[in-house]
This record gives structure tokens, C-alpha cells and sequence, in this order.
């Protein structure tokens, strides 16, 4: 006699796009896992073949709401890796500073209003505005003080426009800047509360062998550049990537699944950045993910909100750094001339690793495209926490242990918009046969 | 009294587009104190642009059982159609956002919505052709509201 059960969910809320989790159970044991991403196939990389170079950065922005900035960067890094420029000095700040406003208002829109529900028992921000309005408020001022600065910088909140191949269209005045700092200051001590909040609550106890993966470099928390660095010893330009990240199809999915060649999943995102990059945090950073009990690394994917919290610390402190600083540069973006060459780039989206590929021909147009957004990347690795998390909790009643998977998921702040929406999960504890 | 008109929706995602595509066309065509915004579906957005509004007009796609193109002008105060914004493309449902405005005190007086009924939001940068014939309509309902309610 068998006895089943079929656990699927066929739409998870709060998450940023759609996608299922099918899970079996046969006899007491987990027999498979399956999260599945709706992915229209790779829809953008189709997209920009045979459009302008200087087109890239205003279409990527519109693959998510959320990290428009992310793909604006990856986009014009690596044009400009083809076309052979560097972008530096207060340009370089800038583009820190745009991204310091995504981390802010993409975090903060994480942590308050789709996280957090989940450890203090609520199933969704707004039951949880009823008791804590002031806790939601603060996430929605934080969030407005990110999505103020992409404004500034990027023209407009959602899907800036001022980005360019070799810096801006615009470059903002020294008062335009200024004036955002008295909120940004608000922003920080905010920020180290949230910290303080997120490390009080229960977490569930489960500790991962990830191989982390980030961008590393030597004197900054990583946004814009570095090499590809893994807890396990990989330590590659970014040009290589496809020599040790392989994507594949997925016959139940659209999504491309990633992992490394010869080795499997591994981990993009806030948990992977920390533990490759905590000693460049800045001061209050560093003191608030000391006192949160972080330790160098964290390996515990439920405790991932603390993290994100003291990476917007980290991301405001360098905004209010940056705009101290700031004196506009003589030019607004770098010349360049169009030639045929292939560019590649990776930065940090709020997610984890985003990397881009492009091949342009000498009139400037676009012949080949790859993006590999971090939803995709990290889709092997939730799987394996989702199975983790599953074996460990078959005692659970069905509504219970729905709950704790797709906090699970949502541990990744999954990007389905730009993987790709909902997600699907049937539970179905099956009959003795 | 301040209002504000919001096109709701992710002009690459079909019929999703539609929001946009109506404040397109109400450019120029409104009083100067009427503020015209787009907004790619982030609720926390969504909310600061209503927040301190007398008047709220919502334009978005939704997901329903019916003809595709069809359009409803709906009290949003009053709660909306369960099941419509379901499958928004949003990150957090209209629905969500109008419950959580009312529970932090900034709903406006006045929300309406005007939902139409996509035929598509798969990727793509078009309004399906029955979604794209009534944007002429919804405009000329959205400057009627605003002209009666200035009257």
C-alpha cells in the first residue's frame, strides 16, 4: 500500500512574478521537487537584436519594475566593454549612487511589505497594517527615499531614462543632490532600526552548503564591478562566465535553469555578497550586521532579511558619502566611436548577479543578446532549499507547511517579472491506495 | 480639491499597456492641476501617488471572463470584482493596494477604475486589436469624469 501526497502551489503571493511548486511525497519520504518559473522564453535577448546600442539601456530597464537600474547597468558595462571606454570619476559615483537608490526602494519593498509578513504570522502587508501601520509606513517612507534618488538621477522612478552608453544624458546639480539628503539621514537611522527589528524575529532553523557566488572587489561592497568570486575558490573575469556557468532548458519550465559547470546549483544575492564582501562595509553597516549576530557569513536562508537590511545601511551611507561629494563633472557621458566587438559585464542587482553579453557590428547595432537575470540562477538552489525545508517539516498540516514553503521561496526575493508572475502550489497529500 | 490620474500597467506586456497608452492620450488634454502619472504596477508607488488625493481615476487592464476590450467603470471604495487583478502583472495586486491605503488612512475620497478586459498580457510591446479600439473611448469617459466633477 502507498500512501501519496502531492504538494503543489499554484500561485504564490507576494513575490514579484508568477510560478508553481509541485512537490510529491510517497510513503512519508519526498520523492521530488519541482518550482517552476512562467517565463516567456527569453523574450528581451530576441528583442534587442538589430536595435542601436544606444537603445540597450532604456529596453533592458523594461524587463522589471523593480530593478530597472540593474539591467541598465549590466547594459551599458558591457557596451562599454566592447567599445573599449571606461567610465570613472563622478560619472562612476553617480552610477553607484542610481544603484544605491534601486538597493534602497527594492530592499525596503522586500523586507516591510512581502518579508516580513511571514515571521510575524500575517498573510500580507495589509493584514499586517492593521497592528503595525507605523512598521508599513516606515518601509513605504524608506522605499520612497530609494525611488527618489532613481527619480533624480534616472528621470523618473520606474524605468529611468537618463542612463546612457558613457555615463548620462543628464547630469544633476549639486543642489538637485543636496536636497535629498535630509531624508536620507532619516533614511539611516531608519535603516538601523530595521536591522534591530528583522534580527528579533524567529527564524527557522536550517543552515545551507551554498557555493556562494558574487562580484569581489578589492575596496568596495560590489554594485557596478569586480570579478565573479565563489566561496569555493572560483575567481574568474566576468568575460568568462560562460566558460563556467552553464544555463539549461528545463522541459516543465521556460525559464533557463543555471549552474556550474561541473559542479551544480549555487547562491547570488544579499546571503552571497555578505559573506564575499563583509569586510567592505561601511562603518554603521558593519557594526549594525555585527550586533544583528551575522558573524562573516550566514548561512541560514530564512535570516537573508537581515542581511538585505544592512545592505540599505550600507547602500545609504554610501548615497549620503557620494553626495557629499559631489562636484559635477565637465561632461555628462564619455565619447566613443561604434566598432564591431562583443562586451560583457555583471553587476550586483539587488537579487544577485546580473550578467549581460552582448555582440554589436561596427554601425552599432546589435546582433546577439544574453542576459542571465539572478532569479534564474538561484532557481536550482530554492528547489534545494524547498526540499530541505519539506523533509524536515512533513509533520506540518497542509496550511501550515504551504506557509513555510513559500516563505522559503520568498527567502529569494524571487524577481519573476524579470525570470518573469504568481506562483502555483498544489497540495495534495494523496490517498492509501 | 487634487486629483490624480493614474495609467496602471507594463507597456511590454500587451494589453497591460492600456493604462498607459490612455495617459498618453490625455496629455494636453487636462487641466493643469490634474496630475497625470504612469505607473508600472509597484503598489508602494501606487500608493504615494494617491496619497493626500481628493480624487483618484484608475485606469488598468484586468483578467476577466468576458469579451476582451470590455470596460468597467467601477467605485473602487466600494471593494473590486474578486478575482480581477489576480493575474496582474503587478507586483502587489490593485486590490492589495486599495485595502492597504485604507488601512493607512491616504485612500482618497474618490477612486475610480476603469478596468478593460486584456485579450493578452504576454510580452510584447502592442494592445491587442480589441483592447487598442476602445482607448478612444476610456479617454473621452476619463475627461468626462474629470469635466463633471469640475462642473
Amino acid at each position: 500500500m502507498t500512501n501519496a501526497r502531492e504538494i503543489a502551489v499554484d500561485y504564490l503571493a507576494r513575490v514579484e512574478g508568477e510560478g508553481s511548486l509541485r512537490a510529491t511525497v510517497v510513503d512519508g519520504a519526498l520523492q521530488d521537487v519541482e518550482f517552476s518559473i512562467f517565463e516567456p522564453p527569453r523574450f528581451f535577448e530576441a528583442f534587442l537584436r538589430g536595435r542601436r546600442i544606444e537603445e540597450a539601456p532604456d529596453i533592458t530597464a523594461r524587463i522589471c519594475g523593480i530593478c530597472p537600474v540593474a539591467y541598465q547597468m549590466s547594459a551599458v558595462h558591457a557596451m562599454e566593454d566592447a567599445l573599449g571606454i571606461a567610465v570613472d570619476g563622478a560619472l562612476r559615483d553617480l552610477r553607484r549612487l542610481l544603484y544605491c537608490g534601486e538597493w534602497i526602494e527594492s530592499h525596503a519593498l522586500h523586507i516591510y511589505l512581502l518579508h516580513a509578513p511571514d515571521f510575524l504570522g500575517y498573510e500580507s502587508a495589509v493584514h499586517m497594517a492593521v497592528d503595525h501601520r507605523g512598521l508599513v509606513e516606515q518601509g513605504l517612507r524608506l522605499k520612497k527615499a530609494g525611488n527618489r534618488i532613481v527619480h533624480v538621477l534616472g528621470g523618473r522612478e520606474i524605468h529611468p531614462i537618463n542612463v546612457r552608453v558613457g555615463g548620462f544624458y543628464r547630469l544633476p546639480t549639486r543642489e538637485e543632490l543636496s536636497a535629498l539628503q535630509p531624508e536620507l539621514e532619516w533614511a539611516l537611522e531608519a535603516a538601523v532600526a530595521t536591522v534591530d527589528q528583522v534580527a528579533s524575529f524567529d527564524y527557522p532553523d536550517v543552515e545551507r552548503d551554498f557555493e556562494f557566488v558574487a562580484l569581489v572587489h578589492p575596496e568596495e561592497y560590489p554594485f557596478n564591478e569586480g570579478r565573479i568570486v565563489s566561496s569555493a575558490g572560483l575567481d574568474i573575469d566576468v568575460s568568462a562566465f560562460n566558460g563556467h556557468f552553464v544555463e539549461e532548458h528545463v522541459a516543465r519550465s521556460n525559464a533557463l535553469h543555471s549552474r556550474l559547470r561541473d559542479r551544480g546549483p549555487y547562491h547570488v544575492g544579499p546571503l552571497a555578497r555578505y559573506a564575499l564582501n563583509h569586510e567592505r562595509l561601511r562603518q554603521t553597516a558593519a557594526a549594525a550586521a555585527a550586533a544583528a549576530g551575522l558573524g562573516p557569513e550566514c548561512r541560514n536562508p530564512f535570516r537573508s532579511i537581515v542581511v538585505r537590511a544592512v545592505e540599505v545601511i550600507q547602500a545609504v551611507e554610501e548615497a549620503l558619502e557620494i553626495i557629499a561629494r559631489y562636484e559635477p563633472p565637465g561632461e555628462a557621458s564619455v565619447p566613443y566611436e561604434r566598432r564591431e566587438g562583443e562586451g560583457h559585464a555583471a553587476t550586483e542587482a539587488p537579487r544577485g548577479l546580473l550578467y549581460h553579453r552582448y555582440r554589436m557590428d561596427d554601425g552599432g547595432r546589435i546582433t546577439d543578446a544574453q542576459i542571465v537575470p539572478p532569479t534564474a540562477q538561484n532557481q536550482r538552489t530554492i528547489e534545494d532549499d524547498l526540499r530541505v525545508v519539506l523533509a524536515g517539516n512533513l509533520d506540518l498540516a497542509d496550511l501550515e507547511l504551504q506557509w513555510l514553503l513559500e516563505q522559503t521561496i520568498r527567502n529569494y526575493d524571487p524577481c519573476i517579472s524579470c525570470a518573469t508572475h504568481f506562483l502555483r502550489l498544489d497540495l495534495d497529500r494523496g490517498a492509501s491506495t | 480639491m487634487k486629483t490624480v490620474v493614474v495609467g496602471l500597467g507594463n507597456r511590454m506586456r500587451g494589453d497591460d499597456g492600456v493604462g498607459p497608452a490612455v495617459i498618453d492620450q490625455l496629455r494636453g488634454r487636462v487641466p493643469p492641476d490634474v496630475h497625470l502619472i504612469e505607473n508600472s504596477g509597484d503598489v508602494a508607488t501606487l500608493i504615494e501617488a494617491w496619497r493626500g488625493a481628493d480624487r483618484a481615476l484608475l485606469i488598468d487592464a484586468v483578467i476577466a471572463a468576458e469579451e476582451a476590450g470590455s470596460v468597467h467603470r467601477i467605485d473602487g471604495r466600494l471593494g473590486l470584482p474578486p478575482g480581477w487583478w489576480s493575474a496582474s502583472t503587478h507586483l502587489v495586486s490593485l486590490t492589495e493596494a486599495v485595502e492597504l491605503s485604507w488601512e493607512l488612512h491616504c485612500l482618497p475620497d474618490e477612486l475610480t477604475v476603469f478596468a478593460i478586459t486584456a485579450a493578452t498580457v504576454d510580452r510584447g510591446d502592442c494592445l491587442s486589436p480589441e483592447v487598442g479600439a476602445v482607448v478612444d473611448e476610456v479617454v473621452e469617459w476619463v475627461l468626462a469624469d474629470l469635466e463633471e466633477a469640475d462642473a
